[in-house]
């Protein structure tokens, strides 16, 4: 982990304790994320859907500590074709994150919100090939490493303990097959997009 | 339009592969006419444009009649004794590949040789390649060969009149001869006719039918075998196949990095190029035969040529 993600962490540790009791300052919230993966290369991946679960401990009426976990669909790229074969590559991830969560009530049943934090993620591609018929391959590779997120939002509350939420985010894991092959090909992975879910306080 | 050199070379190369076998049927389809139904065809051409520091390099293969598509690392390599290259490019026809050879020194001997490459042939992939790298093993045109002697590049080509107002124009095209060859080299005259008419603009090929082919150094040309009347129910002109028109409209798409629209050639109002400005551009190809290392169909053709360009200019107003 980088001398800035371990920052982090401490500072997140630093102003969880003490801990202070609030009413209702725990919420659980799930998401369906909708995002296009982007790796900066010549990639044109489908819409996909990453689902989300995430804790969050307010140690503040408006700051919580957020920390969650992550795992999406198999998302496909496009079908191509080159001399080679013709060719599909999908990817899957999953993972963890720790952040903060910052809010604004701007009415009795409405706020907006920010999340930012490091996340850990553990991705998997797969690389379909056909040359001809009867000839065909299909090969997976894992990975693993850090990134980080950051989101906004905003958050309707349908009774005291149930609220709606409508967020945009980006998730970015960095440096995909670092170790693995060569500099040059080492690539990070962005997921943006919007995302729904409903959240549930305690 | 101001063509770039860039379009101009593979247009002429296109018209070359294109011309060398067929004969004038007019198809309709990315298939390369003129293939035999059976056996192994093979199609290969290489040029040298004048003032180009690279070769031109295009490849056909056909078995029974149907491309032999390639897979699985299988690639077409062009090399002088300098430098080599994979022919990665898809031709304009399914199941042709095409390269630029770096060729500074201009060598003349080019070699055509069939090899097994997996990971260069997935270069441009976006994922890790090296990772992904299944190699189904080398296919059986794996080893075939063949070679080809560019001739001496075209010099001096020069024309008696670059003005033209009337299709019953004439002019005497020359260029410096060569030593007569055993077997003799011959002299192809093609042309890229672009008409514009101040608000549209056709563009066409078209192939002179010489005297002789015969590398004697000059050549009496008319220019009904460039600018022709649509109203002429039996023109003299010989075009490039309509392939050829879409092959060009691709080009200049591709080069022009999509500012030119798709709709290019397709000209809602035809243009009469007998009735409108028109810029020749004549490219003049010496050519000679090449060979191949494995028994082909007797069809199969190899080919290099260097050539040279001139332009002319009708207009009728």
């Amino acid at each position: 982990m980088s001398f800035i993600q371990s920052s982090f962490a401490i500072i997140i540790i630093y102003l969880i304790t003490p801990a202070i009791s609030y009413a209702e300052n725990r919420l659980i919230d799930g998401n369906i994320f909708y995002t296009i993966p982007q790796t900066g290369g010549t990639d044109d991946f489908h819409t996909g859907k990453i689902a989300n679960v995430n804790y969050n401990y307010y140690f503040k009426p408006w700051l919580a500590v957020t920390g969650g976990l992550f795992f999406s669909e198999e998302i496909l790229d496009n079908v191509r074709e080159d001399i080679n074969s013709t060719y599909q590559s999908s990817l899957e991830t999953r993972g963890l994150t720790l952040g903060l969560r910052p809010e604004y009530k701007f009415s009795d049943r409405n706020k907006v919100y920010a999340r930012a934090g490091i996340l850990y993620y553990d991705t998997t591609l797969r690389v379909s090939e056909l040359f001809e018929p009867g000839i065909s391959n299909s090969s997976t590779q894992s990975t693993s490493g850090n990134g980080f997120f950051i989101g906004a939002g905003w958050a309707h509350s349908f009774t005291q303990k149930v609220t709606f939420q409508l967020e945009i985010a980006s998730h970015k894991q960095l440096k995909l097959f670092d170790g693995k092959t060569s500099s040059e090909q080492v690539f990070d992975l962005t997921t943006s997009g919007f995302s729904i879910g409903l959240g549930y306080a305690f | 339009m101001p063509y770039t050199k860039s379009i101009v070379l593979k247009s002429a190369l296109l018209l070359f592969l294109v011309q060398f076998i067929t004969a004038c049927d007019l198809e309709l389809d990315t298939n390369l006419p003129g293939v035999p139904a059976e056996g192994r065809f093979t199609a290969v051409a290489a040029n040298q444009h004048t003032g180009v520091s690279s070769v031109q390099l295009g490849a056909a293969i056909f078995i029974d009649g149907e491309p032999a598509k390639l897979y699985g690392g299988d690639v077409v390599q062009g090399s002088t004794t300098n430098d080599f290259v994979l022919l990665l490019d898809d031709g304009f026809y399914t199941g042709s590949y095409s390269a630029d050879l770096p060729n500074a020194a201009n060598l003349s001997q080019i070699e055509f040789l069939m090899v097994h490459k997996p990971l260069e042939t997935r270069e441009g992939r976006w994922y890790p390649i090296d990772l992904f790298n299944f190699d189904p093993g080398p296919g059986e045109l794996v080893g075939a060969s063949a070679s080809v002697t560019l001739p001496p590049e075209p010099l001096n080509i020069a024309s008696s009149s670059t003005n033209f107002n009337s299709i019953n124009d004439s002019f005497n095209l020359t260029w410096t001869a060569e030593a007569v060859q055993t077997p003799a080299d011959i002299i192809k005259v093609r042309s890229l006719v672009s008409c514009a008419n101040g608000t549209k603009t056709n563009t066409y090929g078209t192939e002179a039918v010489l005297v002789d082919n015969s590398d004697d150094g000059t050549e009496d040309i008319n220019i009904d075998q460039f600018i022709y009347d649509i109203t002429d129910t039996e023109p003299t002109i010989k075009f490039i196949l309509d392939e050829a028109r879409a092959a060009l409209q691709e080009l200049l798409i591709k080069l022009s990095n999509g500012e030119i629209a798709d709709d290019f050639f397709a000209n809602n109002e035809i243009i009469n190029p007998v009735d409108n400005e028109c810029e020749i551009t004549l490219f003049l190809f010496r050519q000679r035969d090449g060979s191949f290392s494995a028994p082909s169909s007797p069809d199969s053709k190899i080919v290099g040529s260097r050539s040279s360009e001139i332009s002319l200019f009708y207009n009728p107003n």
